[in-house]
C-alpha cells in the first residue's frame, strides 16, 4: 500500500476517537514537561554561573589560610601585581544592647576595595563600614531582631553602631545565614574586641585584582600543590565556576532522576493508554485485514497515529516545561547564590522532544506490536483470541531497546557509565519487584481462592486474576508513585529525627566554645546557678602535625608512593587530653593508657577513621608541634567515635601529664531544660565573657528544619509532577479495566444486580488493588530509605509508622474513590445505553 | 474451478482433549456458482468459510483459491488474495464505525491502490443500493438494513471473483432481509459473481444453485437445488 494511503487511513480511522487518547496525551505532555523544565533551568543556571563567576568571587585570586599568612608565603602572594584587601572571618557571639538579644554571628573585618567585580548589596548604598567603627550587619538577622540602623552590636569587647544592613551577601548560599548571619566591620576595628585567641576558629583570606594581562589561573597551577601541602587554598574565577557547577550538577542530576521517573510512569500510562486504543480497534483491524491489508499496513496505520500524537503531546509538554521554568528560580531561591535569568532554552526544548518521543515511542510499541498479529478471524468470531507465541522477537527487541534507552538517558546525565549501569539495574529492580508481586498476587488468590465467600467479595477477589486483568499495570503504577513519595517522607522524617534526638533525655544540648582558662571556673558557676549539669568540661589544644613514621610531614608530602590522605597530613590538630575516655567513645584496639609520669614514652589514643587515613596503626611514632614545641608520641590505642551527639570529640587524645601548660582554651557542655533558659544563660554569658560562642540544639534544628523544608518544598514541587503522573496513569489504567469489565458489569446490571451490589464489587476489587500496590510501594521505600540512610547518610533507621500509615490509605482510598468514579457510568445509566456507546 | 476443498480438517487442541470441528470436508465450487453451506449451529459451517476465505489455517488438507494454494500462502500473501479477488459480507456488517459509507466502500479499492477509481465506484454502488442520499453518514446513523447495503456496496467494490457471506440477513428483520437478499443475488449477477453463503435460513439456501449440508463437521449431503 502507498504511504500516503496509509496516512489517508490513520487520519480517517482516528478521527472519531481521538479523545480517547487525551489521558495517552496529558501523561505524555506532564512528563516532558517536567524534563524540559528542569534542564532550561540547568543551561540557564550554567550559563549565568559562567555570566557571573566574576562577580561571585569579587577578584581574580583568592588565598585562604585558617592561620595568620606567613611571611614567606605573603612575599609570593605580593608578587602578584594589582590591587590587594584582607578579610578576617571568624564565628563568635554578637549581642544586642538595645534588644537584650544575642546571635551566634560570622563576623568578617575587611580593608581594601574587595568585592572588586560585582558589589555587596547594601542599605544605604555603598556603605563604607571600613573608615568608622560601623557595622553592615545581614538584613535578616536586623529584621528578626527588631533592630534598626543606628542600634547598637557587640562583639567581642568592642561595641559598633549598626551603620548598615546587608541586602546580599553573594557567592554563599543563603541556607546557613539563619544560623550564622553575616556582620562586616573594618579590618583595623577587629582588635578591639578582642575575640582572637589560642583556639578561635578564623578564616583568613587576601583578595588580588591582577590586571589584564595577568593569567591568574597560570599563576595558581603552578602554585597550587605548595600552597595546598601547607595548608592553603588559592582560588580563581574558572575554578569557581568549575566548583559551582559541579554543585548545581549534583541538584540537577538529581532533579533530572525525579523527571526521568516521571518519564517512565508517564510511559507506563502511554503503554495502557495505546492498550486501550488498540483494544478499542481490534473490530476495526480484523475488518481491515479482512478487506486485504496486511499485519504491517495495520500496524502502520496505528503507529502513524500515535506517533502524530506523541508528536503534539510533547510539543505542547515542552511548551509548558519552558514556561514552568520561570517559577522553578523561586522554587530554589534558597539554594542559589545568585538570581538566575531565565531564558527559553531551544537545547533542553530540543532534548526533550527527543527523549521524550524515543522513549514514548518506545513505551507505546508494546502495544501497538500485537496489532500485526490480529486475525482477520474476528471478523466472523468476535470472542477469537490470537495465539501468543511464547517468544515474540519484536517484542523483546522492543523491551531491549527501552532499557537501553533509559541506560543512554542516565549516562548522559551522570557522563558516568557504571553510576548508569547502576541506576538502571535499580530502576528495573524496583519494576521487577512489583511486577513480581503482582504475579505472586495472581497466583496466590487464584490458589487459595476462598471459595466459600459471598458472592461479592468472591467476584470483587476474581476480578485480581481473570483474563485482562489490571494486576500488574496497577501495582506497577501506583506503586512506584507511592515508593518514591514515601521514600521522601520518610528520609526527611528520618534526618530531623536523628538530630532531634540529640538533645533528648539525658544528651546535651547545649556547647561552650572559645573559653580562656581563667573563665573555666566561673563559667562552671554560672551555668550550675542555672541548674544545668556540666556535662563536659574540656580543654583544647591546636597543633600541627610535624613527623610520622620517622619521617617529616615534608618529606611525606614529596614522597609519590605514600599512602596517606592529604586531609589527615593538612589538618590542623584540635587536641584534648583526659585521663579517661569519652563514654562516648569506645577502644576497639589497644589500651589508654590515662596519665604519662615526666619522662615516659607519651602513647595516645587516635580515632580509628582519621589513623586510618594517615596510615598509622598501634606502636607508631608520631611528632606534633605543639605551637613551637616538638612533642613525640607514639598510638597506643584506637578508638570508634560516635558522632551521633552534641558533645566534643577528638581524633587525638594525650594522656594528663603533658599538655597541661600550653596554651589551650576550653569547651563547655550541658543541657538547658528550656528554650527561656537557653536565652537569659546565653545573654548572661555573651555580656561576662564576649569571647565564648554558644550554639545550642535549638537553633541548629530551626536551620536543619528550615533547611530541610525549603529542600522538601523543591523535591515535593518535583514529585508533585511524578503523583499528578501517577494519578494518571491511575485513571488510565483504571478506564483499560473499565473496558474490560464494562460488558458484564452491564450484564449484570441487565439480569438484576443493583447498584450497591456492583459498586461493592468494585470497592473489592479497586480496595485490594489499591492496598496491595501501596504495600508493595512502600516496602521498596523502606529498603531505598534504609540504604539511603544507612550509607548515604549514615544515621540510625528507624521509621514512624504514623505517616507511612496515612500513605497507605490515601492511596488505597484515591484508588478506590477512581474505581468507583469509574463505574458511575455503568450504574447510572441504562444498559442498553452504555451497550451502545462502547460499541464498535 | 475457482473453489477446491480437499481432505479438510480443524482440530482445536485442548490442554486434555482435542476437538474435531471439521473432518475430512471435499468439495469444490465453478466458476459463477451459487452455494450455500447450511447446518445447525456448531456444525463447523462458520469455520469451514473461515478457512476458504484464508481467514483461517486449517489442521489438514488443502484449499485453493482462484488458483492459489491458501495452504502454501504467508499471511501477507492471504490478504493481497482476499483484497483482489474476495468479497465479504458478515451477520455484524463490520463496517469501520470511523469511516463515512462512502469511505467504507472505497476501501478495498483504495487498498489496491486504485484511489481514483474508487470513489467513482463507490458512488455508482452506493446509488444501486439505493443509499445516494446516505454517502456521507456513519455506521451508527445508518439503520441495520442500510448498514448490510452499505456492506453489499463494498464487497462489490473490487470486483470479486467469489463473494463470502455469512448469514447475511441474520441480524435482519423479515422484510429488511427480502431486500437484501435481492440485491445480493441481483448484484452478483450483474457482476457474475461465484457466491457462497453461509446460512441456516433454509428459504435463504433455496435461492441458490447449490445446498452443502453441515452435521457435527462433515458434510452429509451435497445437492443441486432444483430451480
Amino acid at each position: 500500500m502507498k504511504t500516503g494511503l496509509l496516512f489517508k487511513n490513520a487520519f480517517r480511522d482516528s478521527r472519531r476517537d481521538r479523545g480517547k487518547l487525551i489521558l495517552f496525551m496529558s501523561s505524555i505532555v506532564l512528563g516532558v514537561a517536567a524534563l524540559v523544565a528542569i534542564n532550561s533551568f540547568n543551561y540557564n543556571l550554567v550559563r549565568d554561573i559562567d555570566r557571573q563567576a566574576k562577580s561571585l568571587l569579587g577578584a581574580d585570586l583568592v588565598f585562604e589560610n585558617n592561620k595568620p599568612f606567613e611571611e614567606e608565603w605573603l612575599n609570593v602572594i605580593d608578587s602578584v601585581p594589582g590591587e590587594k584587601s584582607t578579610e578576617v572571618a571568624l564565628l563568635s557571639m554578637a549581642y544586642l544592647p538595645q534588644q537584650e538579644a544575642s546571635q551566634f554571628v560570622r563576623i568578617k573585618a575587611l580593608e581594601g576595595g574587595f568585592p572588586y567585580y560585582g558589589k555587596l548589596l547594601t542599605e544605604p548604598e555603598n556603605f563604607d563600614f571600613q573608615s568608622q567603627q560601623l557595622a553592615l550587619v545581614d538584613d535578616g538577622m536586623l529584621l528578626q531582631y527588631n533592630a534598626a540602623i543606628g542600634d547598637s552590636i557587640k562583639l567581642g569587647k568592642a561595641t559598633f553602631k549598626i551603620g548598615g544592613r546587608l541586602k546580599s551577601s553573594f557567592g554563599s548560599v543563603d541556607i546557613g545565614s539563619g544560623f550564622a548571619p553575616v556582620v562586616y566591620i573594618g579590618r583595623s576595628y577587629l582588635d578591639s574586641t578582642d575575640l582572637i585567641q589560642p583556639g578561635s576558629l578564623v578564616d583568613y583570606t587576601i583578595y588580588r585584582k591582577t590586571g589584564d594581562d595577568f593569567d591568574p589561573d597560570e599563576w595558581r597551577m603552578l602554585r597550587n600543590d605548595d600552597f595546598r601541602d601547607n595548608g592553603m587554598r588559592i582560588q580563581t574565577v574558572e575554578g569557581q565556576k568549575e566548583n559551582l557547577e559541579e554543585a548545581f550538577s549534583s541538584l540537577n542530576n538529581f532533579l533530572n532522576l525525579i523527571a526521568l521517573v516521571s518519564l517512565l510512569l508517564a510511559c507506563i500510562g502511554v503503554a495502557s493508554s495505546v492498550l486501550i486504543y488498540v483494544k478499542n480497534k481490534v473490530k476495526s483491524i480484523a475488518i481491515f485485514r479482512c478487506l486485504g491489508m496486511n499485519g504491517n499496513e495495520a500496524f502502520f496505520i496505528y503507529f502513524i497515529q500515535i506517533l502524530a500524537l506523541a508528536f503534539l503531546s510533547v510539543l505542547i509538554g515542552a511548551a509548558i516545561g519552558s514556561a514552568i521554568q520561570v517559577f522553578l528560580p523561586i522554587v530554589f531561591e534558597s539554594f542559589l547564590p545568585y538570581s538566575v535569568e531565565m531564558e527559553m532554552s531551544w537545547r533542553a526544548i530540543g532534548e526533550g522532544i527527543l527523549v521524550g518521543l524515543i522513549i514514548t515511542m518506545l513505551f507505546a510499541l508494546v502495544p501497538l506490536i500485537r496489532v500485526r498479529n490480529i486475525s482477520p478471524l474476528r471478523t466472523l468470531r468476535s470472542s477469537y483470541e490470537e495465539e501468543r507465541n511464547q517468544f515474540d522477537r519484536v517484542e523483546w527487541t522492543i523491551y531491549g531497546l527501552i532499557v537501553l534507552a533509559i541506560f543512554g538517558f542516565l549516562w548522559s546525565l551522570m557522563g558516568n557509565l557504571k553510576d548508569a549501569a547502576v541506576f538502571t539495574g535499580g530502576l528495573i529492580g524496583a519494576f521487577g519487584i512489583l511486577f513480581g508481586v503482582a504475579r505472586i498476587v495472581i497466583w496466590m488468590v487464584r490458589r487459595f481462592f476462598p471459595r466459600n465467600w459471598n458472592f461479592i467479595l468472591r467476584q470483587g477477589l476474581s476480578n485480581l486474576y481473570r483474563p485482562n486483568n489490571q494486576t500488574r499495570t496497577l501495582i506497577v503504577s501506583i506503586g512506584l508513585g507511592t515508593a518514591i513519595l514515601t521514600t521522601l517522607f520518610i528520609v526527611q522524617g528520618l534526618i530531623l529525627k536523628n538530630v532531634s534526638d540529640m538533645g533528648a533525655g539525658n544528651q546535651a544540648n547545649t556547647i561552650l566554645f572559645g573559653i580562656e582558662t581563667k573563665q573555666k571556673d566561673e563559667l562552671a558557676d554560672i551555668t550550675e546557678r542555672y541548674g544545668m549539669p556540666l556535662m563536659q568540661q574540656t580543654p583544647i589544644i591546636t597543633m600541627d602535625l610535624y613527623g610520622w613514621k620517622g619521617k617529616t610531614k615534608q618529606e611525606w608530602l614529596q614522597d609519590t608512593a605514600r599512602t596517606a590522605r592529604r586531609w589527615a597530613m593538612n589538618r590542623e590538630a584540635r587536641v584534648s587530653y583526659s585521663d579517661t575516655v569519652s563514654r562516648n567513645d569506645k577502644v576497639i584496639a589497644g589500651e589508654y593508657i590515662g596519665k604519662v609520669e615526666p619522662g615516659d614514652s607519651i602513647f595516645i589514643s587516635l580515632g580509628e577513621s582519621w589513623a586510618r587515613s594517615l596510615d598509622v596503626g598501634l606502636g607508631d611514632e608520631i611528632v606534633w608541634n605543639v605551637q613551637g614545641a616538638l612533642v613525640k608520641t607514639y598510638v597506643g590505642s584506637l578508638r570508634e567515635i560516635n558522632f551521633r551527639n552534641l558533645e566534643t570529640r577528638f581524633f587525638i587524645l594525650f594522656p594528663e601529664g603533658v599538655l597541661e601548660d600550653a596554651p589551650q582554651f576550653h569547651v563547655l557542655v550541658t543541657k538547658t531544660p528550656d528554650a527561656e533558659t537557653t536565652a537569659a544563660y546565653r545573654n548572661e554569658v555573651v555580656q561576662k565573657f564576649p569571647n565564648v560562642s554558644i550554639i545550642d540544639l535549638g537553633s541548629i534544628l530551626v536551620t536543619l528544619n528550615d533547611i530541610l523544608s525549603k529542600l522538601s518544598y523543591a523535591i515535593q514541587f518535583m514529585a508533585a509532577f511524578s503523583i499528578l503522573i501517577g494519578m494518571i496513569v491511575l485513571i488510565s489504567s483504571l478506564f483499560l479495566s473499565k473496558f474490560q469489565r464494562i460488558n458484564e458489569s452491564v450484564l449484570m446490571r441487565t439480569i438484576g444486580a443493583v447498584k450497591k451490589q456492583i459498586l461493592r464489587i468494585n470497592i473489592v476489587e479497586y480496595g485490594l488493588l489499591g492496598a496491595l500496590s501501596s504495600l508493595t510501594g512502600i516496602f521498596i521505600a523502606l529498603v531505598s530509605s534504609f540504604l539511603l540512610v544507612k550509607f548515604v547518610f549514615e544515621l540510625n533507621f528507624n521509621v514512624q509508622w504514623i505517616p507511612i500509615l496515612v500513605i497507605f490509605v490515601l492511596v488505597t482510598g484515591i484508588t478506590i474513590l477512581i474505581g468507583l468514579a469509574n463505574s458511575r457510568e455503568v450504574v447510572n445509566k441504562p444498559p442498553l445505553e452504555i451497550l451502545r456507546d462502547n460499541q464498535v | 474451478m475457482i473453489l477446491e476443498v480437499s481432505e479438510v480438517s480443524k482440530v482445536y487442541e485442548g490442554v486434555n482433549r482435542s476437538l474435531t470441528v471439521l473432518d475430512d470436508i471435499n468439495f469444490s465450487v465453478e466458476e459463477g456458482e451459487t452455494v450455500a453451506i447450511v447446518g445447525a449451529s456448531g456444525s463447523g459451517k462458520t469455520t469451514l468459510l473461515g478457512l476458504c476465505a484464508g481467514l483461517d489455517v486449517s489442521s489438514s488438507g488443502e484449499i485453493r483459491l482462484v488458483n492459489h494454494h491458501l495452504n502454501l500462502l504467508s499471511e501477507n500473501d492471504k490478504a493481497e488474495v482476499r483484497n483482489k479477488h474476495i468479497g465479504f459480507i458478515f451477520q455484524n456488517f463490520q463496517l469501520l464505525p470511523t469511516l463515512t459509507a462512502m469511505e467504507n466502500v472505497m476501501l478495498p479499492l483504495e487498498l489496491q491502490d486504485k484511489a481514483a477509481e474508487a470513489g467513482h465506484k463507490a458512488k455508482e454502488l452506493l446509488e444501486r443500493v439505493g443509499l445516494g442520499d446516505r454517502m456521507n453518514h456513519y455506521p451508527n446513523q445508518l439503520s441495520g438494513g442500510e448498514q448490510q447495503r452499505v456492506s453489499l456496496a463494498r464487497a462489490f467494490s473490487n470486483t470479486p471473483d467469489i463473494l463470502f457471506a455469512d448469514e447475511p440477513t441474520g441480524n435482519l428483520d423479515d422484510e429488511t432481509s427480502v431486500v437484501v437478499e435481492k440485491l445480493l443475488f441481483d448484484l452478483n449477477k450483474e457482476h457474475n459473481t461465484t457466491l457462497v453463503i453461509v446460512t441456516h435460513d433454509m428459504e435463504l439456501a433455496r435461492k441458490t444453485s447449490r445446498i452443502i449440508r453441515l452435521k457435527g463437521g462433515k458434510i452429509m449431503t451435497d445437492e443441486k437445488v432444483k430451480a
